[in-house]
């Protein structure tokens, strides 16, 4: 089948599929560090760091939706999408800070921390994408970030081995639990709005922008 | 030239990786802005920011090991 041909949803996870090596690589180097258990307080910070741009992202997108009701098809279903995430994903910055808490981390000490810059230019790309080109840009953030959800089983084996509570690992587990119905949810509406192709190729370049800038976010946690 | 050739010849892809040849259509689909995306952040990536035999490494990888565990 011609790639044009295949679904919308297709077209962006084969892209994905196909440029997400150093995404893998870094997930290996870091669930398998040696030193995982001193690492992981810091990449709980950086997870921290990139999840509460999550909401504010999605109501910039539907922002620049409202301003496009009427005058192009696709903002009226990415806008009810959006609107329906938002509340889904509200409140999921905060189950970083309680995993970050029960390792001895105090949430106004790890609010007070500057955020890496590499997490600021991964959310900040976002910006510029939704503000300045395509509210659409978002769906290819998002489709990196829940299309391959926590595996339960494999991070509650993980905190055990390295000897840490699992309720310091509830932020992965829930998510675990959530996200394989996020990420259907994306694909359905990936494959129900009438995207062209420049939409398409602004998923594309944002997706491949954030598996390059999230690569780093996860590296420089294990350095 | 194809967009495959492009890749290859900016670096972003090894010359000597192969892609069956669904890969290569989906390579070769991608917009011309896309392929620019690519090759301008390259310098930030390392050679194997396009996965070489995608579908099989996919395959061996364990899905676990292949969850950041950043997420939205």
């Amino acid at each position: 089948m011609a790639v044009q041909n295949a679904s919308h949803s297709r077209r962006l996870r084969d892209k994905i599929r196909i440029a997400r090596g150093p995404l893998d690589a870094a997930a290996e180097s870091l669930w398998s560090h040696p030193r995982l258990r001193e690492i992981y307080p810091e990449f709980l910070f950086r997870n921290h760091s990139v999840i509460r741009s999550s909401v504010p992202l999605m109501k910039a997108a539907a922002e620049e939706c409202e301003k496009r009701l009427g005058h192009e098809p696709i903002a009226e279903g990415l806008l009810a999408y959006l609107r329906h995430h938002i509340p889904e994903e509200t409140g999921h910055d905060g189950w970083v800070l309680d995993d970050l808490e029960i390792l001895g981390f105090a949430r106004a000490e790890v609010l007070k921390r500057t955020p890496p810059p590499s997490a600021a230019a991964l959310a900040g790309a976002q910006y510029y994408w939704i503000r300045h080109v395509h509210p659409v840009a978002l769906l290819g953030f998002i489709a990196v970030l829940e299309g391959t959800p926590p595996d339960v089983p494999f991070f509650e084996s993980t905190a055990d081995r390295i000897g840490l509570p699992r309720e310091a690992f509830s932020n992965l587990l829930l998510h675990g639990k959530l996200d394989p119905r996020h990420r259907d949810d994306l694909d359905r509406t990936l494959d129900a709005l009438p995207l062209a192709e420049e939409h398409h190729s602004v998923m594309g370049i944002s997706a491949f922008q954030t598996i390059n800038l999230l690569s780093r976010v996860a590296s420089e946690a294990v350095q | 030239m194809s967009k495959l050739k492009k890749l290859q010849d900016a670096g972003v892809i090894d010359a000597s990786a192969t892609f069956d040849a669904a890969d290569q259509a989906v390579i070769n689909s991608l917009t011309d802005n896309e392929i620019t995306a690519l090759i301008s952040i390259y310098d930030k990536l390392p050679p194997e920011f396009m996965a070489k035999h995608a579908k099989q490494s996919t395959a061996k990888t364990k899905p676990a090991a292949r969850t950041i565990g950043i997420v939205f």
